[in-house]
């Protein structure tokens, strides 16, 4: 007897693109509906293939700024799904905790929606008794470990945990609801159905630990196909079948300007890398990264400001490829100029001696402005590394080009 | 350090094919003037730093003889080893390639490694410098100093100031702490207003709850709504009930009263109608009565009489013979009709007998007897008749002969000749013989021809046979007068012409020579006159016998005639008159005979006719008799019939009429019986409704009808009172508490109806509202708007940083260099000029306001430019030399000298050059000098001889 059933989290309806400027107006208007269109190929696929039930482990929306069309939006995704007869089982994480002020819109009945504390439903597919655990954030913040919440698998039961969290340790995210793998394995469980972490992976496959990832990429350092799993459970006959949802993708791609002399071999040689990109991944944003500069494809390209460049490419891109746009593009050289010792070595030592306060200190005109700073982003390590990259870029730019010769 | 250990001229300035090999430490280029120092110092400086461009103020040395270009620098460096740097010509800056020591070979790049990034003219500031240079360095203060140490730092063609001068315009462009119209200052303004905006539609948003709210309220308040009405709706269908039961109800009162009122009233069930239908009846059964008493009346009327038997038996026998009747007609037409063929056949024959009349004919005897004397008296006439017949014939045959005998001679006398040849013929043979004689004559000298002789000769002889063809007597007579003629003239001739007279001399002339032709004309007219003479004599022989032929038939017509008379006796017998031909005289006789027969024939007919005249006449009289008036024949028989049938009509219907009367009578006994049965029945319903007529009854039917109508009103309204469903009859109120009521309903109901459309109204605003806030994409889009915005501002705000942390970079470094590099430089720099200047100054010291002054050995301070021309410029290099000490790592470029020293006294050159050997182990000294002096001055120095002439080749020693 196997259990059929889909996992999916992070949808963040409505959740506006970030770190996206300067789109065109036909890629922004794709990119504003991405979630949107995500969400209906996760319902399609939902409605058309009638899995056994639906996991939504948390983050359905983005935050207290969720719109009504969103949440109308998921409504009638469930709607359909009830037609279908696909029960859905919903636990809320951070980003749509219980606690929130907005209005709630009513859910169809084959929709359950997990309480602050850990709940098991209960359903019979087939003969087979299935139980999911879960909870729901009650508030934003939910740091203690709540997987000692969680009941022990009695063994009679295909039984699934819900879980909106991260992996305790994992710093590269805020801290919510830790637990470890051991943790989880411990519990007996027959699939975990996490959520929270955007990045798509398996942490252990039998039985199945799975983050889903995002539904669709929200940043553009979400790069990568997103979407969701389709799970097949059963005596020894687990499956993951990963689906891809997401309307727009993510990516980069390198081009490599070697013996380049005019901008059409340029062009060119970008456009294939578009085009692979498209043909890989369908509509998406791309950044360019262009490698092996030589001294003849610095010439060239020392003939127009680097916007002008990719002006260039993005016209042609629309042109070609119209729903995959260039979001940026950098000029990686081969071989730095050879940073000669005095007073510009002593520029660079001097930009690479500040402390963060010093950083602070330096950047408090932007970044400690009383209306700037809510938008300039914290200064962290990660932004202090791109600004002192930046700069050396500028310096070297500056100071180095040009012949030696008056 | 960097030591350069040779240099290769392939061709530069006037050296050409010039090596030179330099040591570490110092080497002092010595040469004259013009000997090419300068030049070789300007070879290093190319080769390293590139050729000048072309129209630049330095001069670029290219050989003027043309030839190869440039050539190498051969170095030794602490750090990349020994490496080959050759420039030749190429681009404007020339091809350079740099050979290192495990044979790669590199460009530009790696020169500009090699030199440590170092331009020509930082170089220049710190490495390289003349005796021009020292002697401009009055003005040199701390700015300048600055600068140079400054530029002596940095490397790139632009200068750092400039750069930092761009860097914090470009600042500016994007923000500016109090600004607006930076780009970023004006992007910090659109996102604040799009935070407002998105407030506003969060407060929309916010809207939506209690628009929620409100419509479940209205949704509840039209749910309470509808029961109150329901309950409304309710009560007005009872009150309208009652309103309809309460008139019902008084009517039913009043029916009751007028039902006390009617009483008892009886009346047959259906009583009227029965009535009527017995009354009807009973009309229709008088009139009946009385047609029949007419139709027996009319039927009396109509009886014809008793039919007449015995003339039926008449008119039966008579009928019985229309046989006879016919056959009689039929006979007497027939008879008339043989009779009238007869009558014409006695015509004919009488008139081909042409007789008037036949008696004569027809009584006469036609026996055969007779018919054998006829037969007799006919062949005699014929015989007499044929004979008269031949006899005529041959007179007619004579007669033609004679006819034809004298045309013969007409034709001749027409023909013959004329009277003058008549003449003249009877005249020739006269003159043939005078002609002869003539001739004889003549005939002395000539001969006398007897042609013309002959020929008329001939000529008569042809005259005569045409005459004896042509039966021509006058021809003929022609004939013989020419042969006459001739035979005269013939005679004549023989006569002879003994003498010739004029007479016969013209004789001669007119026909000597032509005898013979005249001859032949006189023969001619004698033919002629013979066949006369025969015609004439065969007329005269016909006249004979045609005489004897006419008497013979004068006989023969004498015996015609009486052969005749007796024929024509013979006729008379039978009326037959005048002269008939005898031939016909047989056939008169047959017709006489076929008269007799017809005659005969004609009588027998009669008799038939008058015998069928008889017949007929009997039976019409007797028909006439019957029918009662005359009547054309052909109808006569089927008048009889018609009357006979009339006669067998009449019995006929008399009959029917006596049937139908009987059968009258019968019906009209028993249509009195139904009367009477009618009566009695109409009676009996008269007593059931105790009425004692007509008028009575109806009116006692008019009551019970009224009755029963009350009855039926009564079960209605009952019927009615249930039907609405009205209480018991004690419970209705009156019609005008009703209508109060209802209309206080009415009102509330309208109230509520107000309530609920407004109510509706505003529910569906409410959706409308609801469902665009619910589908309004506008803020999705405005977030999105927002986090572009946002990526835009952080991307500027990343520019922004990145040259705000590039300018504090440079400010960091260059404030250091001089807070820290400078007082080291101008520390060390003092040392080495108090050293230089043996004590006479103490020290070169930095004022606060920057400048840079000397120090006197006494305390006493200067400014650089009260110093002597020489203490200056040990000033200054001192600065320079303490300046490439501070560089040893970054900068270890060897120090070029153009005669630097030249205004030095002796004991303050000899500590310069101390100074030199103390620092030769950290730079290489590339010293030029025009004194000869100098080559020796040094302990260790390679002194380096240029020659004068420069193009020598070899090595310079």
């Amino acid at each position: 007897m196997t259990i059929r059933f889909i996992h999916a989290a992070d949808l963040h309806l409505g959740s506006p693109f970030k770190g996206f400027a300067g789109l065109p107006g036909k890629m922004a208007e794709s990119v504003r509906d991405s979630t949107f269109t995500a969400f209906r190929n996760l319902i399609d696929h939902a409605a058309e293939t009638r899995p056994d039930f639906l996991l939504i482990a948390g983050d359905i929306y983005d935050g207290e700024d969720r719109s009504l069309r969103a949440q109308e939006q998921f409504r009638q995704g469930m709607e359909i799904l009830r037609r279908a007869g696909v029960p859905v089982f919903v636990s809320h994480g951070n980003h749509d905790h219980l606690a929130g002020s907005w209005v709630r819109f009513s859910l169809p009945e084959n929709v359950r929606v997990f309480g602050p504390e850990v709940e098991t439903a209960e359903l019979t597919i087939r003969g087979t008794l299935v139980k999911i655990h879960g909870f729901s954030y009650p508030e934003r913040h939910v740091t203690e470990p709540v997987i000692s919440h969680y009941p022990q698998a009695e063994g009679d039961a295909v039984e699934i945990g819900m879980l909106h969290g991260s992996i305790r340790g994992d710093e590269a995210h805020d801290v919510y609801a830790p637990f470890t793998k051991d943790e989880l394995l411990a519990k007996g469980y027959d699939y975990w159905a996490l959520g929270h972490i955007h990045k798509r992976q398996v942490l252990h496959e039998e039985p199945p630990i799975v983050y889903p990832g995002s539904l669709q990429g929200l940043h553009r350092k979400e790069s990568g196909v997103k979407g969701f799993y389709d799970v097949t459970i059963g005596r020894g006959t687990d499956s993951l079948e990963f689906l891809p949802a997401g309307a727009l993708v993510f990516g980069e791609a390198e081009v490599d300007c070697v013996g380049i002399r005019h901008a059409d071999e340029w062009l060119d040689r970008c456009m294939n890398q578009v085009r692979a990109f498209r043909e890989e991944n369908g509509p998406g944003l791309i950044d360019l990264r262009l490698i092996g500069i030589d001294e003849g494809a610095e010439t060239l390209f020392g003939d127009a400001p680097e916007s002008e460049w990719l002006e260039f490419i993005r016209e042609a891109a629309m042109r070609d490829c119209p729903d995959v746009g260039v979001h940026r593009m950098t000029w990686e050289r081969t071989a730095a100029p050879a940073v000669p010792g005095g007073l510009f070595r002593d520029v660079l030592d001097e930009l690479g001696s500040w402390d963060a306060a010093g950083w602070k200190n330096r950047m408090s005109d932007l970044y400690g402005h009383r209306q700037a700073y809510r938008f300039t982003g914290r200064l962290d390590e990660e932004s202090i590394r791109e600004i002192r990259e930046e700069a050396e870029r500028l310096l070297t730019g500056g100071l180095l080009k040009g012949g030696r010769a008056e | 350090m960097m030591t350069i250990t040779k240099l290769v001229i392939y061709g530069f300035g006037k050296h050409e094919n010039v090596t030179i090999d330099l040591q570490p430490g110092i080497n002092v280029l010595y040469g004259p003037n013009e000997a090419g120092k300068t030049t070789i110092r300007q070879f290093i400086l190319h080769t390293l730093f590139g050729f000048p461009q072309r129209g630049s103020s330095l001069l670029r040395y290219e050989p003027k003889s043309g030839g190869a270009y440039g050539g190498q620098v051969h170095v030794t460096d602490s750090e990349f080893g020994s490496c080959v740097i050759e420039r030749i010509a190429g681009r404007s800056a020339g091809e350079v390639t740099v050979r290192f020591q495990d044979g790669r070979e590199e460009g530009e790049e790696a020169l500009g490694r090699l030199l440590r990034g170092y331009d020509r003219q930082s170089f220049e500031s710190v490495f390289s410098f003349s005796l021009l240079q020292l002697q401009e360095i009055g003005r040199m203060n701390e700015e300048e100093l600055g600068q140079a140490l400054i530029a002596s730092g940095t490397t790139g063609a632009e200068d750092l100031a400039g750069f930092r001068t761009r860097m914090e315009k470009e600042m500016d462009g994007l923000f500016k702490k109090s600004g607006r119209v930076p780009e970023m200052n004006a992007l910090l303004n659109q996102l604040k207003e799009m935070e407002a905006e998105i407030g506003e539609y969060q407060k929309k948003s916010e809207a939506y709850a209690p628009m929620k709210k409100r419509a479940a309220e209205i949704a509840l308040r039209l749910e309470a709504m509808a029961e109150e009405e329901t309950a409304l709706t309710a009560d007005q269908e009872r009150l309208a009930i009652l309103r309809q039961a309460a008139p019902l109800d008084l009517e039913r009162l009043q029916a009751e009263e007028e039902l006390r009122t009617i009483g008892d009233a009886p009346f047959p069930a259906e009583g009227i109608r029965r009535y009527e239908a017995l009354k009807d009846r009973k009309i229709a059964a008088t009139a009946a009565i009385r047609n029949l008493q007419e139709r027996i009346a009319a039927s009396g009327r109509e009886l014809p009489e008793e039919p007449d038997m015995e003339r039926l038996s008449s008119l039966l026998s008579v009928l019985s013979e229309e046989a006879a009747w016919h056959e009689a007609r039929t006979m007497e037409t027939g008879s008339e009709q043989s009779l009238r063929e007869l009558d014409g056949m006695k015509g004919g024959l009488l008139a081909r007998l042409g007789l008037d009349d036949g008696e004569t004919a027809i009584h006469a005897d036609a026996s055969i007897r007779k018919e054998e004397e006829l037969h007799s008296l006919s062949e005699a006439h014929d015989r007499a008749n044929r004979n008269l017949e031949r006899l005529d014939d041959r007179i007619a045959e004579k007669a033609a002969e004679a006819g034809r005998i004298a045309d013969e001679r007409t034709a001749l006398e027409a023909s013959g000749p004329d009277d003058t040849e008549i003449e003249w013929a009877s005249k020739w043979p006269s003159l043939r013989k005078r002609l002869a004689s003539a001739e004889a004559k003549q005939s002395a000298g000539k001969s006398v021809s007897r042609l013309p002789l002959l020929i008329l000769a001939g000529l008569a002889a042809l005259i005569i046979t045409m005459a004896i063809y042509s039966e021509n007597l006058l021809l003929a007579a022609a004939g013989v007068a020419a042969g006459a003629a001739a035979v005269f003239m013939l005679l004549k001739q023989e006569g002879g012409n003994d003498a010739l007279t004029d007479d016969e001399r013209q004789l001669l002339s007119r026909y000597g020579g032509r005898e013979e032709e005249l001859d032949r004309r006189a023969e001619q007219v004698g033919r002629h006159f013979t066949e006369l003479d025969r015609l004439i004599e065969a007329e005269e022989r016909l006249r004979g016998e045609m005489t004897e032929l006419r008497t013979s038939r004068k006989t023969a017509a004498e015996n015609l005639d009486d052969t005749e008379n007796r024929l024509g006796t013979f006729l008379e017998a039978y009326g037959i008159t005048g002269r008939l031909p005898a031939a016909i005289v047989p056939e008169l006789f047959r017709l006489v005979r076929d008269l007799q027969e017809t005659m005969r024939r004609i009588r027998s007919e009669e008799e038939k006719r008058d015998r069928a005249i008889r017949t007929a006449g009997a039976i019409r009289s007797r028909a006439y008799e019957l029918i009662g008036h005359p009547v054309p024949d052909p109808q006569l028989f089927s008048a009889l019939k018609e009357a006979e049938r009339n006669l067998l009509r009449a019995a006929e219907k008399r009959e029917q009429l006596l049937e139908d009367q009987k059968k009258l009578e019968a019906e009209l006994l028993e249509a009195e019986s139904l009367r009477e049965a009618l009566e009695s029945e109409i009676a009996t319903l008269y007593d059931a409704a105790e009425a004692d007529g007509e008028q009575k009854f109806y009116e006692a039917a008019e009551q019970a009808a009224r009755k029963a109508e009350l009855r039926e009103s009564l079960g209605r309204i009952g019927e009615q009172l249930k039907q609405i469903g009205a209480p018991g009859a004690a419970d209705i109120p009156d019609m005008e508490d009703i209508s109060r009521r209802i209309e206080k309903n009415r009102e509330s109901l309208q109230t509520l109806a107000d309530e609920r459309s407004s109510l509706l109204k505003e529910q569906a605003e409410l959706k409308a509202r609801m469902g665009h806030l619910v589908a309004d994409s506008a803020y999705d889009a405005l977030l999105q708007e927002f986090e572009q915005k946002k990526a835009a501002f952080r991307e500027l705000a990343m520019a922004w940083a990145a040259r705000k942390a590039a300018v504090s970079a440079i400010d960091g470094a260059t404030g250091r260099l001089k807070e820290q590099k400078l007082p080291d430089v101008i520390h060390r720099a003092s040392g080495w000029f108090r050293d230089l200047t043996s004590g006479a100054h103490s020290a070169l010291l930095l004022t606060s306001d920057g400048r840079i002054e000397a120090e006197g050995a006494n305390g006493m301070r200067f400014g650089l430019h009260e110093l002597s021309q020489a203490t200056k410029e040990q000033a200054y290099i001192s600065m320079r030399l303490s300046l490439a000490a501070s560089l040893p790592d970054s900068a270890p470029f060897p120090i070029i000298m153009d005669d630097p020293f030249v205004h030095f006294d002796r004991v303050r050159l000899a500590n310069m050059i101390n100074l030199l050997e103390e620092l030769k182990i950290h730079h290489q000294f590339l010293y030029f000098t025009c004194h000869r002096e100098m080559a020796g001055a040094f302990s260790e120095a390679a002194v380096i001889n240029v020659a004068g002439a420069g193009s020598e080749r070899g090595v310079l020693r």
